[in-house]
């Protein structure tokens, strides 16, 4: 008989930008407006506006070949609080030489393969992690920490020089924690599980911290 | 299981939470060469039963927060106390604090903390020297 602790996943919550480049399409086919096109090197956005909640991504702009696809990248300005559907805007951008531009401001709706990846739905609240074979868990960042593991990863290797088991549990960066009270609230419920057989304890984020994703490495 | 006082991880520096440390499978307890302020708790482990030869693994716990030497070898002796008491009553999650966390004061109790705790693969340990 296993035990385990159950890691509750968001349901599409506000999150970031992913940080690599992301194809948005074509006009009408993935946004609107911009009025006169030239295709060109990648151009900032500055501030972006939206119509959600979100604050704080700002892209690397790109428009390419002749239907212009328009690609942005956030590459130093992820930003938090978008959702999918939320509809983000950027500001018309002035002709210059070799220089992505377009006349009138560009509209996109966010699809989820824009934002950071996650796990939860409607159908997959939890994440669930077994706890006998547990080794200790150890704080990666305020964002991320590992339930590492008793055993080897075998498609890694099965060597001494192995590499570890773990679970990463990856959380979003708003609201935000630490990574020690991140550490302590995953440890707090493999303890409880282990003081009492079949307990299957919830993780509790003392912080409010949305589990994004639960990934076996 | 047991548990280990996490620093920075609580409202205060003297109300710590705690991270865990599975106590099956210990072979050996022992005090890192180099740094000092490590404790290496060393695992054997038989993946499933057709295994001929066991997985050797090593936890590693980090006390290195202060500038002096904190982990001493009766904080070894304690801990494989702890966990021969821990694997006698399958269901407990004893605490293991280092000895000195004793007498430490507000300003230092966080040296007597953990900083990190990781999980190595290792070839088996040996304390002959």
């Amino acid at each position: 008989m296993s035990n385990f602790i159950k890691v509750p996943l968001a349901i599409d919550p506000a999150r970031s930008f992913i940080g690599s480049e992301i194809s948005v399409g074509t006009l009408n086919s993935g946004y609107t407006g911009g009025g006169t096109r030239v295709a060109g090197t990648s151009v900032g956005s500055g501030a972006t506006t939206t119509s959600g909640n979100g604050t704080g991504a700002a892209f690397g702009i790109t428009l390419t070949g002749g239907t212009f696809v328009l690609a942005i990248t956030a590459t130093s300005a992820i930003g938090e609080g978008y959702k999918v559907g939320d509809t983000v805007t950027l500001a018309a951008k002035a002709a210059s030489t070799g220089v992505t531009s377009f006349s009138a401001d560009i509209t996109f709706a966010i699809t989820a393969v824009m934002l950071a990846a996650i796990e939860g739905s409607a159908t997959n609240e939890y994440a669930l992690i077994p706890i006998d074979n547990v080794a200790c868990v150890s704080g990666v960042s305020a964002t991320a920490c590992d339930v590492q593991v008793l055993e080897y990863n075998q498609a890694t290797s099965s060597s001494a020089s192995g590499k570890v088991t773990k679970y990463t549990i990856t959380v979003d960066n708003a609201p935000a924690t630490t990574k020690a009270a991140l550490q302590a609230d995953v440890a707090a419920a493999i303890i409880k599980a282990a003081s009492a057989e079949n307990a299957q304890p919830d993780v509790k984020f003392t912080s409010g911290a949305e589990c994004l994703t639960v990934v076996l490495s | 299981m047991i548990q280990l006082p996490i620093i920075s991880s609580g409202p205060t520096a003297l109300q710590p939470r705690f991270t865990c440390l599975n106590a099956e499978d210990v072979y050996a307890v022992s005090k890192a060469n180099t740094p000092a302020d490590v404790i290496h708790v060393h695992y054997a482990i038989l993946a499933v039963a057709s295994d001929t030869a066991p997985l050797y693994l090593r936890a590693s716990i980090d006390y290195t927060n202060g500038s002096t030497a904190v982990v001493t070898d009766q904080d070894i002796e304690n801990l494989k106390n702890l966990i021969k008491s821990a694997n006698q009553n399958p269901s407990s999650t004893p605490e293991f604090e280092l000895i000195g966390a004793r007498d430490a004061t507000v300003s230092t109790i966080t040296d007597y903390q953990v900083v990190d705790i990781q999980i190595k693969a290792e070839e088996p340990y040996s304390s002959t020297v």
